[in-house]
């Protein structure tokens, strides 16, 4: 049977900004591939150090939200003052990440345990802590649970989003794909092709590496 | 590449742009633009919007702009654009703080050169945030909804001098309020991925701008009903011809200086096939009458409180009619209300199709509730129904109550055919293991009702016993009522 490595990251607080409302702090459910990817690349030392074929499942769960405020100091263009303001931040409290990934487990395993820099989830001061278990995978079809997932997907449940899958190097591009995500987790049955021993769903999400816009 | 039809009227020859075609991007206010958009440009659909027709369309809303130039204040009749740009486009050329001091034609230019078309020729080498093809120019708050100042470049790529973005995109935002019920200092729009929805429900949004827009003066005074914008997409679902294939979002949103402010709610899509079934399907549109007024309060209407309901609590639905119909046993001294049957068809589907229960596991319930039907309805004294409606509510003691009746269950000579037992285990999970227990326990005072009803049972007893059943069914109606 196919072994998985499972990442586990816990964090009391974190926040996913979504970057289309750039003039709010309008939070997502969950967070975004991209963002995960970039967690992953962290670990390992930067993306250089992270193969572009990398792929990876996950689910999230946040036991609470709220709206906290946040001082908001606006980078000024040259020349021009702008001043420092309160704004409504969303936020998710007692959350767990879990990622699965089916390749270059050894490498993996030892990149989270000793990671490079130091491991974030959304903003810079939301620290995590992450642990690791090899998990036997299942060549069979799971329920979604907390998954998230491609909208691709036949039978997928939840709200569905587009989220960023891939930022480039210089942040000028960004690969936005169709998701889905159930929050409070869904019971249906999706075609995931591998599935944990507990039945979760582990359905591989896009490449997130930036490398994938260089052939663009 | 300009063309001058007079001197002050720049216009785009498209030929000279065949680039200027639109695409949905991932953003929802760039979509709703989008489809705007094309109604303006007299096209199908987005991808349809010919380069001309988009010239034109940005041009039919520029006229639209130019229209206020001659006005004083955004109050005076045809001061509808005026009016809205406060919200829409702050510290932009329509509303600059001298407006007061210019004159129509400094008005007129300002505007023109804001909502210019030269735009379309300009080439950043950077891509569109939106769409990925080559930008045309930088653009923040003014242009873009809920967008932040080009001043600002906190969220721009470095040494970007705001948002980039294409002549089509940013078009489509200038046409995303003509898609939106602009009223009350906020820009209400529904969005959903399904594309077909979208574009038949913005091309309405689209007609009723328009319509307010050319008003002569504003309906002022006019104040809304209790949950009004929930109630448009209610409605809007319901009259839609098709099945839906994604969520219906209600998005409310303000970009003036006061408060930028950005509200979604979501309603399911199962949620949006179902309230379409009540058109659709005779028997459940033959109850949806009874069932909005199972969720009406003193204050809220029933089908407001639904629309409501259906997007922040869809479980409180159920939770309501039941303690709705309660409240009408209570008035009638115990006996069942007579919408009951008709409530029958909506309540399960409701359960089945948005409330995810099972509908093998609904029909459960539906038995159990014949079996103490059969307990209950045994005589007419108003005493047994009564303990059961107490213990069924908040706080009362259910599992206590089954495990008495469940001896009398033993003890009854039982129908032909009827389960020996009154309570089996899947039946008991439902009631107190489920995470929708609450619901299973809703649903099954429902059951009961029903049970009753059919059979005709009517409490009789002394004033004192029916005096006390009134008042056991009204408490019940009212901890029900309670959001929980």
């Amino acid at each position: 049977m196919p072994q998985a490595l499972e990442i586990t990251v816990t964090a009391p607080v974190v926040s996913f900004r979504n970057p289309l409302y750039d003039g709010l702090q309008v939070g997502l459910p969950c967070p975004p591939p991209s963002t995960v990817g970039g967690l992953l690349a962290a670990a390992a030392g930067g993306w250089d150090r992270v193969p572009s074929t990398t792929r990876f499942a996950m689910a999230f769960h946040a036991a609470g939200h709220g709206t906290d405020l946040e001082t908001y100091h606006p980078i000024a263009a040259p020349g021009t003052e702008t001043n420092t303001t309160i704004k409504d931040r969303d936020f998710l409290a007692r959350t767990t990440l879990t990622v699965w990934l089916t390749d270059d487990l050894d490498r993996w395993e030892r990149a989270i345990r000793r990671p490079v820099w130091p491991l974030r989830l959304g903003r810079s001061q939301d620290l995590v802590a992450a642990r690791t278990t090899r998990v036997e995978l299942r060549p069979a079809a799971g329920f979604q649970g907390r998954a998230l997932v491609s909208d691709t997907l036949s039978a997928t449940t939840g709200t569905r989003m587009r989220l960023t899958t891939a930022v480039s190097h210089d942040r000028s591009r960004t690969r936005w794909e169709g998701y889905r995500y159930a929050a409070d987790g869904s019971s249906a049955r999706i075609d995931s092709a591998l599935a944990t021993p507990t039945g979760q769903a582990v359905a591989m999400l896009p490449p997130t590496h930036p490398d994938q816009f260089l052939a663009d | 590449m300009l063309e001058y039809e007079d001197s002050a009227t720049p216009t785009v020859n498209p030929a000279a742009r065949p680039d200027l075609t639109v695409e949905l991007t991932a953003s929802p206010l760039q979509r709703i633009g989008a489809f705007a958009l094309a109604v303006l440009a007299s096209a199908s659909s987005p991808g349809e919007i010919t380069p001309d027709g988009l010239v034109r369309a940005v041009d039919r809303m520029t006229t639209d702009l130019l229209g206020t130039t001659g006005l004083a204040k955004a109050a005076e009749p045809g001061g509808f654009w005026l009016s809205a740009s406060y919200m829409l486009w702050p510290n932009s050329k329509i509303n600059p703080t001298a407006r007061a001091k210019q004159s129509p034609e400094e008005r007129r230019r300002q505007i023109r050169a804001w909502r210019s078309p030269e735009a379309a020729f300009q080439r950043l080498g950077v891509p569109c945030a939106y769409c990925g093809r080559e930008a045309c120019d930088w653009y923040g708050k003014v242009d873009i909804p809920l967008g932040a100042s080009v001043a600002h470049r906190n969220t721009t790529a470095p040494e970007h001098q705001g948002t980039p973005l294409c002549y089509p995109c940013v078009a489509c935002l200038w046409a995303f309020p003509y898609g939106a019920r602009l009223a009350g200092g906020r820009a209400a729009v529904i969005h959903s991925w399904d594309d077909a929805f979208l574009g038949r429900i913005t091309h309405l949004a689209v007609q009723a701008t328009r319509q307010a827009a050319g008003a002569s003066s504003a309906a002022r005074g006019t104040k809304p009903g209790p949950y009004e914008r929930e109630l448009t997409v209610l409605r809007a679902v319901r009259g839609y011809g098709y099945r839906l294939t994604a969520p219906v979002e209600l998005i409310v949103l303000s970009n003036s200086n006061k408060e930028q402010l950005l509200v979604t709610q979501e309603m399911g899509q199962p949620i949006a096939e179902w309230l379409r079934s009540t058109v659709r399907k005779a028997n459940r549109a033959a109850g949806y009458a009874a069932l909005t007024a199972t969720q009406a309060t003193k204050q809220v209407p029933g089908e407001a409180f639904l629309a409501k309901r259906v997007f922040t609590r869809p479980a409180q639905v159920l939770g309501a009619a039941v303690a709705h119909l309660l409240a009408q046993s209570a008035a009638a001294q115990g006996v069942i209300p007579p919408e009951v049957p008709a409530l029958s068809p909506l309540l399960r589907s409701y359960c089945n199709e948005v409330l995810s229960m099972d509908e093998k596991d609904v029909e459960r319930i539906t038995q159990l509730a014949a079996r103490l039907a059969l307990l209950l309805g045994r005589d007419s004294r108003p005493g047994p129904f009564r303990d059961f409606i107490r213990a069924n509510s908040r706080g009362g003691n259910l599992y206590g109550w089954f495990r008495s009746k469940a001896v009398d269950w033993q003890l009854f000579p039982r129908p032909e055919g009827a389960d020996r037992v009154l309570l089996p285990v899947r039946d008991y999970r439902l009631l107190f293991e489920d995470e929708r227990s609450w619901s299973w326990r809703r649903l099954l005072t429902f059951a009961v009702l029903e049970a009753l009803a059919e059979a005709g049972w009517e409490p009789k007893g002394s004033t004192e016993e029916l005096r006390e059943l009134r008042d056991d069914l009204a408490e019940s109606a009212v901890n029900d009522t309670e959001e929980g």
